[in-house]
């Protein structure tokens, strides 16, 4: 008996033992010699198509370098763990090569950690591709000089809607104002469908596109620009709107999180949602009739505080990078990005990737045709847009983020009044 | 035993087995249905059997590899907490000054809401150099489950008779060979209890294994389970394949074995 | 010789800690090599290391954070006492705490003598009793998201299977929006008290075995029903069993984090928040790791309490 047990015991750990070593073994074989090799940390997992794209990408760029570089992609496929990683990992002294990464302007931690690499040198040697970006991004992530990094995507938040079932309500034409839109969405109520895809759980994504759009349209286009007071007329009619909105969505929609209430859009439970380009590969491989889902820019008001057809989009995730010590790797990491933010690289991953890029994306005609019927009214939209300004979720601190789905739910609930929803929101992004 | 008590116990019995078999049911039916379905009907039959989700899911991401991180790292943490466990409750049956407290501060992470020690654990297993890595997954599993398994192997070695003990030392038994031929051995269904539950505690982990890994070769089933569900692509068919095929191996183990598992779980300790 | 008076019983000890022995009673012999105490601690090195590492250590960590403004990245700057005094004028952090409580007095006072009223049935062998067995526990070795998303869609409001029921029967009024009505979310994730029933069957089951049959024999003998004989036999003789379970349902409750998340992600208002829950939302959501660890801290503190609790009542009944 006790030998046995001894016996059974020492196997067990050899085994498990064996088990765990063999994992750390296998990767080391295949590399080839003198490579630099940079890893990059991002949400793009192989299998969505902005992951294809990217993994198409590094391959033709190892090729290309000819054995001088080796990119790796590490991929997270839960963007809130992707990014207590990098943070974990910028205090720890273990920052990644290059990661992805959401910009707050209330929260510059990861910017002034120290730890990040300075990209100003090298997109000041090269005029054109300093060209590439947006100055007012550029100028948002320097700081003292330094440029933190470089601009990734920021996505627009566009109104998907379902030009059936508006049909089916007797709505022939998208709704240019919100009143308007209140009223065809009471229509599309009675045909037994809801009029919007609303959540409130996790960030509240799809209901802070609502209110940010009725807010802007409103209070202009610094409604809820750092520093500004939230508990304002814009926020309140904003809130009180949003209240409208979440009574004519689906019951789900109180609590409810981002896959339920795009699943309940695409199986044509609701009628519209306002989501970002991410959502047209599920569009076009679960909705029978994907071209029937048209694309459209938020309704505004007559009176409006702002030009029709401005887009709101989600934050600027940007790409950082490590300091580096080998001077090898920096160019590695420069190179890699030059190579990813070219306008062929860009135009793959819009087209392919369904992943507009925060770069200046001229399609040719050839991909132009081969972009899906979303996407091409996603590109026109965001070029004629005369303005664009980030969804409010992004803009407040990170503790008024927190507070967001238990206001929205209180709202909802009729707990909370439009007016107290302002006021707490104030407090709660003061503090 | 009248009617009554016997329709109500019968009742009992069959609603918790209800209760536990239908949402597995209901796991197995979805996992063979299209997306839209799960949503337009999600009670019902698949329309149409769609066993590609199976084939799909498997080629979609590496599960093969995953699995074998789950079970690494389940096996290797159970070993080490059981073994320490042993050996800690072994020590701890001796009187000594500290052995209160020495008990109390080998218990108290039970009441440790770990969520709150995912930044420290992660300073620590990048200090150790074990960042994505199963062994360091192993290890921090050991340390924050240690005290379940320590609990379970400790109440059952205090209720091996202190007479066995006591004979084994007049016939002058050395400490280790106590411990080896009579406490281990007693011992073992109440370490086989534990290590059951540790395994399957370790095997369906979520949240450390995914702050601590990022890639293939270190990332568990539950991690790749996570896979499907991104926010870009909710494919909840794929997801609830690529989760029986995660919970396959555990419950048709359990299934076989389980005769033995149980029996060795309530078999007791008197000899 | 020793100190307690040869226990017939094994589930009859004197405490959870029951040490049997003094090391003056154990003479180091010559094979043993090295002394006693040296021994000990050996033994107890390797549970040393685990629990320092990986348990003390990061506590250490948390309770000096705890008192910081840290957001996750830079110089921690001290605060002292301001996050708790935060944290208890924040009511998303009481109503966290509040259901944290109720969970705990949910799984003691309703969860665990569902467990013990399972546990006897299947104890008594009916037809089948190996699959009861069987099947009860096997929700314990299947990861708990996974079950947790089931359950949602058990509950969900549209495609749920209780309200299809519900509708089935002609009692469609009963239907609601059980998991964000502000009224039965909590209730709706507590579900894990119904669900892991099995696990504390098994440990039930397994003192239960240790029983001697004599015992119920004399009983029958004296005429004693079965509810009689669970009552005045059993439940007595498995009270060490029932405080390991009422410790495991302590710990679970100050953990509980699965189910919330994934089936209400705490809402609708926090509703159904807890501590957990409230402690991964201030570090993941807001960064504010120094809020997050404070929480941390009051639970583990309210652990010690209800943990100091347990071991006070056991003690007042071995009495």
């Amino acid at each position: 008996m006790n030998r046995k047990a001894t016996v059974a015991l020492g196997a067990t750990t050899a085994l498990a033992i064996v088990l765990s070593g063999c994992s750390s073994a296998i990767p080391q074989g295949g590399g080839s010699g003198s490579a630099t090799e940079i890893e990059i940390l991002s949400n793009f997992t192989s299998d969505i198509s902005r992951g294809k794209v990217l993994d198409e990408l590094i391959e033709e760029f190892n090729d290309e370098s000819d054995g001088k570089y080796k990119v790796v992609s590490k991929a997270q496929p839960d963007w809130p763990t992707l990014q207590q990683q990098i943070r974990s990992s910028i205090s720890a002294g273990t920052t990644p090569d290059l990661f992805l990464y959401n910009y707050n302007p209330t929260d510059l931690s990861r910017e002034e950690s120290g730890e990040l690499m300075d990209w100003s040198a090298y997109i000041n040697e090269d005029p054109e591709w300093k060209a590439r970006f947006k100055e007012d991004n550029l100028a948002a992530l320097t700081t003292e000089n330094q440029l933190a990094g470089i601009p990734g995507d920021q996505a627009p938040a566009l109104f998907y809607y379902n030009k059936d079932l508006f049909a089916a309500a007797g709505v022939d034409q998208f709704p240019a104002t919100w009143d308007e839109y209140l009223a065809a969405a009471e229509e599309i109520r009675k045909t037994g469908v809801a009029a919007i895809s609303l959540m409130t759980a996790d960030d509240s994504w799809h209901t802070m596109n609502a209110l940010s759009y009725v807010a802007t349209a409103k209070g202009g286009p610094d409604a809820y620009a750092p520093g500004a007071d939230l508990d304002s007329a814009a926020i309140v009619a904003a809130a009180d709107y949003t209240k409208q909105l979440l009574a004519l969505s689906t019951p789900d929609a109180v609590g409810g999180n981002y896959s339920a209430s795009t699943s309940n859009f695409l199986n044509g439970q609701s009628a519209s949602i306002i989501d970002g380009p991410w959502l047209i590969s599920s569009i076009q491989s679960t909705v029978p009739e994907p071209c029937s889902i048209g694309v459209a820019a938020a309704p505004g008001f007559n009176d409006g505080a702002i030009e029709p057809g401005y887009t709101v989009t989600d934050a600027l995730n940007v790409w950082g990078a490590a300091k580096q010590s080998d001077p090898d790797k920096e160019k590695a990491v420069v190179a890699w990005m030059k190579f990813f933010t070219s306008n062929e690289s860009a135009s793959r991953m819009a087209v392919d990737g369904e992943y507009p890029m925060a770069v200046d994306t001229e399609l040719s005609e050839a991909d132009r045709g081969r972009a899906s019927c979303q996407m091409a009214q996603v590109l026109d939209i965001s070029n004629a847009a005369p303005t664009t300004i980030v969804q409010m979720g992004r803009e407040i601190t990170t503790g008024a983020q927190a507070k967001l789905p238990s206001l929205l739910e209180s709202l909802a609930l009729g707990q909370t009044s439009p007016a107290d929803f302002a006021s707490e929101l104030q407090t709660a992004n003061a503090e | 035993m009248t009617a009554m008590g016997k329709i109500t116990r019968w009742t009992i019995l069959i609603v918790f087995t209800l209760i536990t078999l239908l949402p597995l049911i209901w796991l197995i039916l979805s996992s063979l249905k299209t997306n839209a379905e799960v949503f337009s009907n999600p009670f019902g039959l698949p329309q149409e059997w769609k066993f590609s989700n199976y084939s799909d899911a498997v080629a979609a991401h590496p599960l093969h590899l995953y699995l074998r991180n789950s079970l690494g790292a389940a096996l290797l943490s159970t070993v080490i907490i059981i073994t320490a466990s042993m050996t800690a409750s072994y020590a701890l049956l001796h009187r000594f000054r500290l052995s209160r407290l020495t008990f109390s501060f080998l218990l108290f992470g039970i009441l440790l809401p770990v969520n709150a020690l995912m930044t420290p654990i992660f300073f620590i297993v990048n200090m150790l150099g074990l960042y994505n890595s199963v062994m360091g997954l192993a290890l921090v599993y050991a340390g924050l489950f240690f005290p379940l398994g320590f609990l379970i192997v400790k109440t059952y070695m205090d209720t091996t008779p202190a007479e066995i003990f006591e004979a084994a030392r007049i016939d002058g038994a050395s400490f280790h060979s106590i411990f080896f031929r009579i406490a281990a051995p007693l011992t073992s269904p109440g370490a086989i209890t534990a290590g059951i539950f540790l395994m399957i505690t370790a095997f369906n982990e979520l949240l450390f294994a995914s702050i601590l890994t990022t890639d293939a070769d270190a990332q568990t089933v539950q991690v790749g389970v996570r896979y499907f569900l991104t926010t870009y692509s909710a494919n909840y068919p794929l997801a609830f394949a690529a989760t029986v095929i995660g919970i396959a191996p555990t419950v048709v183990i359990y299934m076989i074995l389980s005769d033995r598992i149980v029996a060795a779980m309530t078999a007791g300790s008197l000899k | 010789m020793t100190q307690t008076q040869a226990p017939v019983v094994p589930g009859d000890r004197v405490s959870l800690s029951g040490a049997w022995s003094t090391p003056s009673t154990h003479k180091p012999t010559k094979r043993a090599g090295l002394p006693l105490g040296i021994n000990i601690f050996l033994y107890l090195l390797p549970a040393f290391l685990l629990v320092t590492v990986f348990l003390a250590v990061p506590v250490l960590v948390v309770i000096a954070l705890s008192g910081t403004d840290w957001a996750g990245i830079g110089i921690p700057q001290w605060v002292g006492a301001g996050n708790f005094v935060r944290l208890f004028s924040d009511p998303a952090f009481l109503k966290s705490l509040g259901n944290t409580l109720l969970w705990v007095l949910v799984g003691v006072f309703i969860h665990t003598p569902l467990c013990i009223i399972v546990a006897l049935i299947v104890a008594r062998k009916p037809r089948g009793w190996k699959i009861f067995r069987t099947v009860l526990f096997l929700p314990n070795i299947i990861s708990a998201t996974s079950l947790a998303l089931l359950w949602y869609f058990v509950f969900h409001v549209s495609l749920g299977l209780i309200n299809a029921s519900l509708t089935l029967v002609g009692l469609e009024s009963f239907t609601r929006n059980w998991l964000f009505d502000p009224s039965t979310a909590l209730g709706v994730t507590m579900t894990p008290w119904v669900v892991y029933i099995g696990f504390g069957m098994v440990l039930f089951l397994t003192q239960i075995s240790t029983i001697p049959q004599e015992y119920y024999e004399a009983a029958q003998l004296d005429g004693a029903s079965n509810l009689r004989q669970d009552w005045s036999i059993t439940i007595p003789l498995i009270r060490r069993a029932i405080a390991l379970q009422v410790l495991f349902v302590v710990g679970y409750a100050l953990r509980s984090f699965e189910y919330p998340f994934v089936m209400t992600s705490g809402g609708p208002a926090d509703s159904s928040s807890t501590l957990s829950l409230y402690i991964y939302r201030q570090m993941l959501t807001a960064n504010e790791y120094g809020m997050a660890m404070a929480a941390g801290v009051v639970t583990l503190i309210v652990g010690i309490v209800l943990t100091a609790g347990v071991f006070w009542v056991l003690r007042k009944a071995e009495r």
